[in-house]
């Protein structure tokens, strides 16, 4: 019998992107579980007309707890494999099959982006930084700390799991991974910003940098 | 004799155990609550009403006046209460939080044997 493949995709007011994405995503998975983070819009109508399992959120709880409601409902459903991905279009669904060639010789593997011209600057050198801060700090490899593609083995998820609640759940995953010394690996995967005002921001990266510096202190 | 300063002072004070009282009566406080507070004003009160008398005591402290020891006791409060703040309100987001991922599961979690439906 083969895997469970569920895939969980945070979205708040993707309205835009997120049929879009669930209709992609589910040639490739079992069940496409989307996050409804307290959207204003229709993204939950859309995601459910087009085949996701929609949890809502009353409130906006941010990233990080969106994730950690959609990797709650897909242990739920016995996911064997988890894969994470965003709602606004930034991964292609196409790329799944990659993850999940590499996920069989490891368990998370991490979707890497290049830092090139089609990342806007602010996000590119902010990526730059930080990722540099990381290999310093939490003396950890990854290329692309910020990235949000990723697919795990469901069992090591007791082992990553996260206390943030906003962008710092991918630094934390990160930490996780080195604190218990889980095999990782990476992939190459397209860089693509549908609307460079979303995502992250200065004030989100520095608040990165300050959780790992406190991190590193514990 | 008591200054301008002094008299705003147990003004204050007065008004605050006003207020405290109108939170008790709305049902915002209880009595442990009204009664913590209400210490805390009354010290207040008392404190400055016998201002004069603890000139003795301040010079063992090595300060000046009086009301520098009330501006440093004050200090102190303050960062007590913003440090128990702190604690309360990361305590109330953790709960809102697991409050808001439980609502969210809940259809999920009779979902084998249940119609539950993808359009929510």
């Amino acid at each position: 019998m083969g895997k469970k493949i569920i895939a969980v995709i945070p979205a708040f007011n993707e309205e835009k992107y997120i049929g879009e994405v669930v209709k992609e995503t589910r040639q490739y998975v079992d069940e496409v579980i989307v996050v409804d983070d307290g959207s204003s819009d229709k993204t939950s109508q859309l995601a459910g007309e087009f085949g996701a399992i929609v949890l809502k959120h009353k409130i906006n709880l941010k990233k990080g707890a969106a994730l950690k409601t959609g990797c709650e409902g897909a242990k739920l459903l016995n996911a064997d494999i988890i894969i994470l991905l965003d709602g606004d279009g930034q991964h292609d669904p196409k790329e799944i099959p990659l993850f999940l060639k590499k996920l069989k010789h490891t368990e998370i593997v991490f979707g890497v982006r290049n830092f090139n011209k089609e990342m806007p600057l602010n996000s590119r050198y902010g990526n730059i930084i930080l990722t540099t801060l990381s290999k310093i700090l939490l003396k950890n490899k990854i290329s692309d700390l910020l990235t949000g593609y990723k697919a795990f083995n469901t069992r090591i998820y007791n082992k990553i799991l996260w206390d943030s609640s906003d962008y710092s759940v991918e630094t934390e995953i990160i930490k996780n991974i080195k604190k218990y010394k889980i095999p990782c690996s990476e992939i190459r995967i397209k860089t693509i910003y549908n609307d460079p005002y979303k995502g992250s921001s200065i004030s989100d990266g520095v608040n990165i940098a300050i959780n790992m510096a406190k991190w590193r202190l514990k | 004799m008591i200054e301008t300063f002094e008299i705003m002072s147990i003004l204050f004070f007065i008004l605050m155990i006003y207020l405290t009282f109108l939170a008790y009566r709305r049902g915002q406080f209880t009595k442990i609550h009204l009664i913590f507070w209400y210490g805390v004003w009354i010290i207040g009160i008392v404190a400055i009403i016998i201002s004069n008398k603890l000139n003795k005591f301040l010079i063992s402290l090595n300060i000046a006046r009086v009301f520098d020891l009330y501006a440093l006791l004050g200090f102190i409060f303050l960062l007590f209460m913003v440090f128990h703040l702190f604690r309360v309100v990361k305590n109330n987001e953790k709960r809102l939080e697991n409050l808001t991922r439980e609502i969210a599961l809940k259809p999920l979690k009779n979902y084998e044997n249940s119609n539950f439906s993808r359009l929510d």
